[in-house]
């Protein structure tokens, strides 16, 4: 809500939505032409048919002449037969190339979110970042479709009536010179007022996505906090918000039309006055002045169907001006100039001095942290939560980037590396477990069709989770984020998906913490499998799966308090014995 | 069609006086724009006799003040459309949304969040809305502007009428058939927008996961499949559209054909005059625009009926749970009972068969099993988010079935398995943005659930933004402020389904003890597998495919062969 009321005011950037705009346009040009070639003869066959009829009238029923009235019937026939080819062809040569167009942009679009900071995704709420994807991308359709092509017809006919006008009658034509001028400034004014209330709509759109996705995620705990009222309101107030927004909107784009088409009884009757005048003082034919009046009524065709347009255009750009925010904001963390690629991983990860925190004005979450992770071993990190441990793996991962200190990767500098060629090496099992919508194979290779079945096979029997995947075959269809499926299952999937994946490195953060003793078992044994074939880093508080690394740091605040195997620490007596002590009850 | 008509009729009836002065707006302003051609035509027609000043004066007057006229009737007529499409859209997303809070989870077995999403979304917002006040009133104005034109038609000549009318026929046959087609492929097209909203949804919230794996690429591939199959039914529809337009834009061309060659012949015959065919002409010039506005109602119909289907849908899945009408409000609860449960799913299966336990205020009441073995749905029955199928529960000695739902759980506090976080400060999180708290209270929840160091090294404190589903904090974190929230209710149950285990043992161990001083009045019933935990229990439920197969407590249940020795010591040695 908040993002809403401080920019309030938030204006479309023409000229860069422009760009966004004719960017997108610019490789499609030929359809477009194409598209204006079948626009141009459909309106020309158009224009033949009432010719037609005052032929038929005239000539064939008048003059008697039977034969003469169905031959030119007939080639009335042929020419609305031609004339509805011809827009068929141009409006679905516009679909096409608008969908085109759109499936290009959304392409791009989600592209560039997959491509931004970690960072960006915790402060957009998911339905946020989707209504752009979907709903602002779909708002530019319109424009592609109804507007790009037949605007330039319109101009096209408005000037050519008024050269004609202007030849039949230079003084009369110039009478409505001021009306066009008037025009384009009533144009000028609507876009001004106009833009920053279609900018919000957009906005606000994405907000109630936003809310009402999360709520969607949560709906166990408004209903048993009795919260549905409260979370009702709430919806109530966008709603409000988003009701009076869109009217608003609307509002302007009716007075707007409305005023436009005012200016056609205006501009009779301006003619009739002045024209009128003349013909008294003899110096203008009544004869002339009928016609004029008629060309009025033609000129004021295009105006209208103007008119139209700049409202969809004026959508059309609020929606390319978010676009365009997105695709403006860059991602900080990129990999520097002529960056090393790490194909692959031999001899260790070091961890030297390094000091990180989040935000400026906070304590240092790690602080001075130096420890080593050779190839092949496995290192867990215990200690409290809230400690800096799932800080250790976004350093890793290049989530986010350390402030003093070094990482050295096989004695390369962490932050001179492709980022890309890190997290080939370097894969992660979370706490939180999400599964796609689709089959359990497809989960296991996280959509990647690329990843032979053989692959799934392998894993399953190096893990020896043979007896699992009877229970849940690969085909098996996962249905919303594995609600068919209890913590425990899905977090077998998501351990077997880091062993498909294949990593040389993988980082195993709380990953084993949710479930029941009996899944623990199947899965202790299937990472204890997974240790002799990788080199692991573990984020646990479980001991069952610290016990078996070969090196053991204790993290408190930020700072290491002991290190050493599980035995080693347990001779200390120290913080880690302590620890230990409280899980088992000895 | 119909049945879209009849859904919208509540909405219309609710702002009858609004739609009223749409409809007399419409038809004055169809009346106006009918006229003022012929009277400006009448006046251009008038320069042929004398022309002098007075002529001239009075009729601009009358081409100004009709131009007035029109703008005002104008302006008035759209804005009250365009205020009840947005005030319908408005209505029916509030009643859904209101609707689906109000049903058990067995929703979410038939539609995923995504799906629900873009019909409260897209569904009403891009496809009803338009529809529901203006697509059909538009129609409703086209059709008396059609009728009346037809009406002038008859009385001046039936031979020739019926000739301009006999596309008719054909046209009501292919919108008929054709409008079936087209509403079956703009479900097909929501359909497809729905599963994309799905796949976006897990794919933006599963990020980290995704760039930690550099799964980018076949997560783009697989995007652009679903957009692609997208663009293919847009593409569909949009030709069907054209096509269907086609039938009511240019039937004006062929009556005028017909109208031609009929006429033509009639004039020819001597049977009519040539003024009548002329005049014939003009008539069916007056009804291709009305004609566009039908065509329009039918197409915006077809693809509003199938998003109206869709949102009905939601709307026709009722709560399954059993209320009597007594609703005894309770203010506290002293014990909850189950007798000979059992709990079937909707298909049959039994989940969780003849399960009996009491659990008294104050006391503790522990839960394990097997995954699977229904842990989960014994807490989701306690709190009604499920409907159970057999047996009794008993809430007070009262059958829970005669106690109002929300007095039940204003005084149960759950804390899911998974946490649920919003994009909110942790306060809000805590307070589920409720003002009305005692900070005392507050200070409590928050010592108990030990989140006061974690708060201390925020940099806000408990003002911190928490980012979109807590992707800044931590698991344990999230756990620790969803047990806040809980304590905040201090409620006379605490419900836990296995929701601390994303803690540290100190924590956990911290948790309870403060507990135990501070909400000693406080009963709890937990899913849980640390040891610890399950030696303080009063009473343990081992659970196993459904059957409470053991109960008792601690040192009883340990003493004999049982499962529970079993699943203790497999957990004491996983610790």
């Amino acid at each position: 809500m908040d993002d809403y009321d401080l920019d309030k005011k938030e204006k479309i950037d023409y000229k860069s939505s422009f760009r966004l705009i004719y960017s997108l346009l610019k490789p499609y040009k030929k359809n477009l032409y194409t598209a204006f070639f079948y626009l141009i003869l459909s309106t020309g066959t158009s224009l033949l048919i009432p010719l037609l009829a005052k032929y038929a009238i005239d000539e064939g029923i008048k003059k008697k002449n039977l034969k003469y009235l169905l031959i030119i019937m007939s080639a009335y026939l042929i020419n609305t037969l031609f004339f509805l080819l011809m827009n068929y062809l141009s409006s679905m040569k516009l679909i096409e190339t608008g969908q085109d167009l759109i499936l290009g942009l959304k392409k791009k679009l989600y592209d560039h979110l997959l491509n931004l900071d970690i960072d960006y995704y915790s402060k957009n709420p998911v339905g946020k970042i989707m209504a752009r994807i979907q709903s602002d991308t779909s708002a530019l359709y319109e424009l592609f479709t109804q507007t790009v092509v037949s605007i330039f017809k319109d101009i096209l006919l408005f000037i050519a009536i008024f050269v004609i006008m202007f030849y039949s009658n230079a003084k009369l034509a110039k009478i409505l010179l001021p009306i066009v001028i008037f025009i384009a400034i009533i144009v000028k004014i609507f876009i001004d007022k106009s833009s920053s209330i279609f900018v919000s709509v957009r906005k606000i759109i994405s907000e109630i996505s936003g809310f009402i996705s999360e709520r969607l995620n949560s709906i166990s705990t408004i209903q048993t906090f009795n919260k549905e009222k409260q979370e009702e309101e709430t919806l109530d107030k966008f709603n409000i918000k988003k009701f009076n927004a869109a009217l608003r909107g609307e509002f302007y784009s009716i007075i707007f039309f409305m005023t436009i088409i005012m200016f056609d009884p205006i501009s009779k009757a301006l003619i009739f006055a002045y024209g009128g005048s003349n013909v008294i003082a003899g110096t203008l034919s009544i004869g002339a002045l009928i016609m004029f009046i008629l060309y009025v009524g033609q000129l004021f065709e295009p105006i209208f169907m103007f008119s139209e347009h700049i409202s969809i255009i004026q959508k059309s750009f609020s929606a390319g001006h978010r676009i365009n925010n997105i695709l403006s904001t860059k991602p900080r963390i990129v990999n520097v100039e002529n960056p090393v690629y790490l194909d692959s991983f031999s001899k260790s990860i070091k961890f030297e001095n390094v000091h990180m925190k989040y935000q400026e004005d906070t304590d240092w979450i790690i602080r001075n942290l130096s420890f080593e992770i050779p190839k092949g071993k496995a290192i867990a990190v215990a200690g409290k939560t809230g400690g800096g441990k799932t800080t250790i793996t976004n350093i890793l991962l290049r989530f986010n980037d350390y402030q003093k200190g070094n990482v050295y990767i096989d004695g390369i500098e962490l932050k001179k590396t492709n980022i890309k060629s890190i997290r080939k090496l370097i894969g992660l099992v979370q706490q939180d477990i999400y599964l796609f919508p689709g089959t359990v194979a497809e989960n296991l290779k996280l959509m990647d069709k690329n990843i032979d079945d053989s692959r799934l096979d392998y894993a399953i029997k190096t893990l020896e989770l043979e007896y699992f995947y009877k229970k849940h075959p690969l085909n098996k269809k996962i249905t919303e984020k594995g609600n068919n499926l209890s913590q425990g299952e899905k977090q077998i999937i998501s351990l077997t998906r880091s062993m498909v994946l294949d990593q040389e490195i993988l980082c195993l953060d709380e990953a084993t913490s949710n479930i029941d003793p009996y899944t623990e078992r199947m899965l202790t044994r299937a990472i204890k499998n997974m240790m002799k074939h990788k080199t692991v880093f573990i984020i646990a508080h479980r001991l069952s799966t610290i016990e078996s690394a070969d090196n053991i740091i204790f993290l408190h605040n930020g700072e290491i308090a002991e290190e050493g195997t599980h035995e080693e620490l347990m001779a200390k007596k120290g913080h880690y014995f302590k620890y230990y002590s409280l899980q088992t009850g000895i | 069609m119909t049945f879209t008509l009849k859904w919208l009729l509540p909405y219309w009836k609710k702002s009858w006086k609004r739609m009223t002065a749409i409809v007399t707006l419409g038809l004055l302003s169809a009346g106006l724009q009918a006229t003022t051609p012929i009277i400006v035509k009448n006046i251009v027609n008038g320069l042929n006799q004398n022309i002098n000043w007075e002529y001239i004066k009075l009729n601009v007057f009358y081409m100004l003040s009709l131009g007035i006229l029109s703008y005002t009737v104008g302006i008035l007529a759209q804005r009250n459309r365009a205020y009840m499409n947005f005030k319908i859209e408005y209505q029916i997303r509030q009643n859904l949304f209101a609707h689906i809070l109000k049903l058990d989870h067995s929703l979410y077995y038939k539609h995923t969040v995504g799906d629900i999403l873009t019909r409260l979304i897209d569904d009403i917002s891009e496809k009803i809305s338009w529809f529901a006040c203006s697509g059909v009133f538009r129609f409703i104005q086209a059709c008396l502007t059609i009728i009346a034109v037809i009406s002038a038609m008859l009385y001046l000549n039936i031979t020739l009428s019926l000739w301009c009318l006999a596309p008719m026929p054909i046209i009501v046959f292919f919108t008929i058939k054709l409008g079936k087609k087209l509403s079956k492929k703009y479900s097909q097209l929501q359909d497809s927008i729905s599963e994309i909203y799905d796949f976006l949804e897990t794919s933006f919230s599963a990020i980290r996961l995704i760039k930690a794996n550099s799964k980018e690429n076949s997560q783009k591939d697989f995007f652009a499949t679903k957009a692609q199959e997208q663009r293919e039914k847009e593409i569909m529809t949009g030709r069907l559209q054209i096509i269907f337009s086609y039938f009511f834009h240019y039937s004006g061309f062929f009556s005028v054909f017909l109208v031609y060659i009929a006429g033509g012949l009639m004039v020819i015959n001597g049977s009519i005059d040539l003024g009548d065919l002329v005049a014939f002409q003009f008539f069916s010039s007056m009804i291709i625009f009305p004609l566009m506005d039908v065509s329009q109602f039918f197409i915006t119909g077809n693809r509003a009926e199938a998003s109206i289907k869709r949102v009905n849908e939601i709307f026709l899945i009722k709560p399954l749970l059993i209320n009597s009408k007594k609703q005894i409000k309770l203010s506290n609860i002293e014990k909850l009972e189950f007798i000979s449960l059992s709990f079937d799913t909707n298909t049959k299966k039994r989940i969780l068969d003849n399960i009996s336990f009491k659990s008294i205020r104050g006391g503790k009441l522990s839960i394990v099993g097997k995954i699977g073995s229904g842990k989960s749905t014994i807490l989701k029955l306690i709190l009604r988010l499920m409907e159970y199928t057999q047996g009794e529960y008993l809430v007070n000695g009262i059958n829970v079935r005669d106690i109002d739902t929300a007095s039940l759980r204003e005084r149960i506090a759950y804390v899911p398995q998974e946490p649920s976080i919003f994009s909110a400060t942790i306060l809000e999180n805590i307070t589920l943005f409720s003002k009305n708290f005692d900070e005392s209270e507050l200070q409590k929840a928050i010592k108990v659930s030990q989140l006061e160091y974690d708060l201390s090294r925020l940099p806000n404190g408990i003002k911190t933004q928490v980012g979109n589903r807590g992707f800044s904090i931590s698991g344990g974190q999230k756990q620790r402020i969803c047990l806040a929230r809980a304590l905040l209710k201090n409620p006379d149950f605490l419900i836990i389904d296995d929701a601390t285990n994303a803690m540290d043992a100190l924590t956990e161990e911290n948790f309870w003890n403060d507990f135990n001083s501070s909400y000693s009045n406080c009963g709890s019933i937990i899913v849980t597998h640390r040891t610890k935990t399950l030696e303080k229990s009063d009473e343990i439920l081992v659970l196993e495919q459904g059957k409470a197969i053991e109960r008792g407590n601690h040192k009883s249940l340990i003493a004999g062969e049982t499962l529970y020795k079993k699943i203790y010591e497999k957990s004491r040695l996983e610790e």
